[in-house]
């Protein structure tokens, strides 16, 4: 009896001890290891270099005394674009290049670049790397055959003319001549001074500007929302996921935060980080772009339509300034502005982020045909007709443009061709084919 | 060598394998359990620090191992349907400033607020049991509970927190219980004045059971105490705390559901409260009365 008792004790033992083993080897990881969030860096995308992060607002191209304004997104903006600066980045000292004279007579202005923001030149930019820091805001190209001369101008401040070395100016020559416009781009220059109006109404130019000419033609676009890898953005902005806590809001809105930091996605993200670890340091102008650029590409990408539309150092206490950066980028869609609720608006310092507010849209697809919009002297009037319904008196037009504006609420969003005006300081958009302000805006 | 003596071997042999397999898989386990995360000599070290800044540890405190885990939470929203139909049955709905809804009766007025807070205001008190002495603070609490029990199961979890008096004036707090840890978030106020009670105020959550692997050690009791001198500051009068507990707390949130943290409470004597993330060491709310 004995015996057996002994059998079938080491019976259990054999089987236990292979359980053991197995649970042992294969079994659960303890608790702790689990929940150990060892600091995996998580970005989307690889910083973008500096000589991608400013492109120009407005690049004119002139031939046979017409004028082209092409728009982003366009082959030829981009291959324009990168030429210039490529040649930005040759020249490193402007003051070698200095013509001494004026232009010859016969000299045509051929290309015209509006930077804003402003192109960061000097030794911390790659563009004119010996040249004193600054910004540039616009450049002109000038041309007399294959000779070609540049007009840089710093803020208010145009330069003298830099003539270019030869093989740029052929260079830049054959471009232009290569150019073959489409009837789209075509735009024209309204000088500064007095526009009589359709219906006797009168604006005063503040400075010249573009417009689109003849006419233009736009179409209706369907919009959907950027779809944005929401474990990658929650990785992105928290190092130790494991003490982020979720809150659901009644809107279907998702709220993160560990009690220092906030995350909340819903129609885009909303992020805020009030407590700032670090003082924070001034940064040169160069460096807040390359700040702002990097924190963009790796909290959301940088999607390739989107531009950088301004960067403005925050004021400080007693008019001094912060060291705290509000940067803001906005979409174009088919080489217009996208306006309305739909941009990147970021507040951050050297050390990271301090607010952060991500909406923004990509085309799905076109909704019906270009049709032809109102030119822009009907739409100056409606604008005019528009304000003195307020009492406004003084019409002093600062900015016009075609653009779109969102619309359609964040179901079925869709962007409608409109002009963007600004005068008299005061923003007006109104629906490009109607002329009234579109639904939902309010200003 | 004969078979027998060879069992007994075998089997000797198999016990001290199986003790060495289990010390390996469960000896951590156990160690936990019976280890301390504040000696003796680390809380009377961190008592000295807390009075130099003016604050008299004078309860007692967990030393032992903690863990917990966010508990996700969501308003208990039939508390408001219930205190309607208890209290202003047939009373119609009135709009109140910011989506509130007041119901206005014979009896009482029941204020349901958007976030889940419900109040309901006795026109003129509810009486308590007869027998009950005002001033006794047990035959208060226990009257009032009879009253609790009446108005629902939910209540069942509600531990009597801490009692203030004004005069003639009692308030009776109560916070909702998670597994026998207080989830401060949800709450209940008595504010009764002599033996009627005048008002009530309900705040009651529908906790989530956390998995066990998603839980955390906690941080000790006497970190999470120097935390709150910290943020506190020196007080200039002595402060007494008069409890220190482990439990769950987060600001009330108009939302869906949530999740809440735990955190080391710290009670005053003045009625005060400070919460300390336990996972963390952020202050969760400077001060809660």
């Amino acid at each position: 009896m004995i015996e057996r008792v002994k059998s079938a004790v080491l019976f259990f033992l054999v089987l236990l001890s292979i359980l053991l083993t197995y649970q042992l080897w294969y079994g659960r990881k303890p608790v702790e290891r689990v929940i150990t969030n060892g600091y995996e860096p998580a970005y989307f995308e690889e910083p973008k270099p500096l000589s991608q992060l400013v492109i120009p607002k407005c690049l004119v191209v002139y031939q046979e005394n017409l004028c082209y304004r092409i728009r982003p997104g366009n082959s030829n903006y981009k291959h324009f674009w990168e030429e210039l600066s490529r040649m930005l980045q040759e020249i490193d000292e402007p003051a070698n290049y200095e013509y001494g004279e004026k232009l010859p007579a016969d000299a045509e202005l051929c290309l015209n670049l509006i930077f804003d923001p402003a192109l960061p030149v000097g030794p911390e930019s790659v563009w004119l790397k010996n040249a004193p820091s600054g910004g540039l805001t616009g450049m002109q190209i000038w041309r007399q055959a294959d000779r070609c001369w540049g007009i840089l101008q710093e803020g208010e401040e145009t330069g003298r003319p830099l003539l270019l070395p030869a093989q740029w100016g052929a260079h830049l020559a054959a471009l232009c001549e290569q150019f073959s416009p489409s009837e789209k781009s075509l735009c024209e220059q309204i000088q500064a001074g007095e526009l009589q109006l359709p219906r006797n109404g009168t604006v005063t130019v503040s400075a010249p500007i573009y417009v689109p000419a003849g006419k233009p033609v736009m179409a209706d676009l369907l919009l959907k929302a950027e779809a944005l890898d929401g474990e990658l953005l929650l990785n992105t902005f928290f190092i130790n996921r494991s003490l982020v806590r979720e809150i659901k809001e009644k809107d279907g809105g998702l709220i993160y935060t560990d009690g220092e930091q906030g995350l909340r996605l819903h129609h885009g993200l909303d992020y805020s980080c009030p407590r700032i670890e670090q003082k924070p340091v001034p940064l040169s102008y160069p460096a807040a772009l390359l700040t702002g650029g990097k924190l963009l590409c790796y909290y959301g990408g940088w999607p390739e339509n989107l531009r950088l539309e301004s960067l403005v150092q925050e004021a400080g206490a007693r008019g001094r300034q912060a060291e705290i950066y509000q940067a803001q980028w906005r979409s174009y869609l088919k080489g217009y502005l996208l306006l309305g609720d739909a941009e990147v608006a970021m507040t951050y310092h050297h050390g990271g982020l301090v607010d952060y507010r991500r909406k923004l849209y990509e085309l799905h697809y076109q909704k019906g045909d270009d049709t032809v919009v109102q030119d822009y002297r009907e739409a100056l009037a409606a604008a005019v007709e528009l304000l003195a319904a307020k009492g406004v008196e003084q019409y002093i037009l600062e900015e016009m443009d075609l653009a779109y504006y969102l619309t359609g609420g964040p179901l079925q969003p869709r962007a409608i061709p409109v002009w963007a005006i600004r005068i008299s300081g005061r923003e007006l958009i109104l629906e490009a084919s109607e002329l009234i302000p579109p639904e939902g805006w309010e200003k | 060598m004969n078979l027998s003596r060879a069992k007994t071997l075998l089997i000797c042999a198999f016990l001290g394998l199986n003790l060495l397999l289990c010390y390996h898989l469960f000896g951590g386990e156990i160690r936990k359990l019976t280890r301390v995360a504040v000696s003796a000599a680390e809380l009377r070290q961190t008592v000295r620090q807390l009075e130099d800044y003016g604050y008299l540890l004078e309860t007692k405190v967990d030393r032992a191992v903690r863990k917990s885990a966010f508990l996700t939470v969501a308003p208990l929203w039939e508390v408001g349907e219930k205190l309607r139909e208890e209290f202003t049955a047939a009373a119609a709905p009135e709009s109140g400033p910011s989506g509130a809804i007041f119901y206005d009766g014979d009896e009482a007025k029941v204020k349901l607020y958007p976030a889940g807070l419900a109040r309901v205001e006795f026109n003129s008190g509810q009486a308590l049991p007869d027998e009950v002495s005002f001033s006794n603070d047990q035959e208060l609490t226990s009257a009032f509970e009879l009253f609790l029990q009446e108005l629902g199961p939910a209540f069942s979890e509600a531990r009597l927190d801490y009692l203030e008096r004004y005069g003639e004036e009692a308030v009776l707090h109560y916070v909702q219980l998670f597994e026998d840890m207080p989830l401060y978030s949800g709450y209940l106020t008595a504010f009764l004045e002599n033996n009627r009670l005048q008002a009530l105020e309900i705040y009651w959550l529908v906790p989530d059971k956390p998995l066990q692997e998603k839980e955390m050690e906690v941080i000790p009791v006497t970190e999470a105490l120097l935390k709150m001198a910290e943020y506190l500051g020196p007080s200039t009068q002595p402060r007494r705390i008069i409890k220190a507990e482990l439990g769950f707390y987060s600001c009330e949130y108009d939302a869906e559901k949530w999740e809440v943290p735990p955190v080391w409470r710290f009670l005053f004597e003045d009625g005060e409260s400070c919460f300390i993330n336990a996972f963390t060491g952020n202050l969760e709310r400077e001060i809660s009365n």
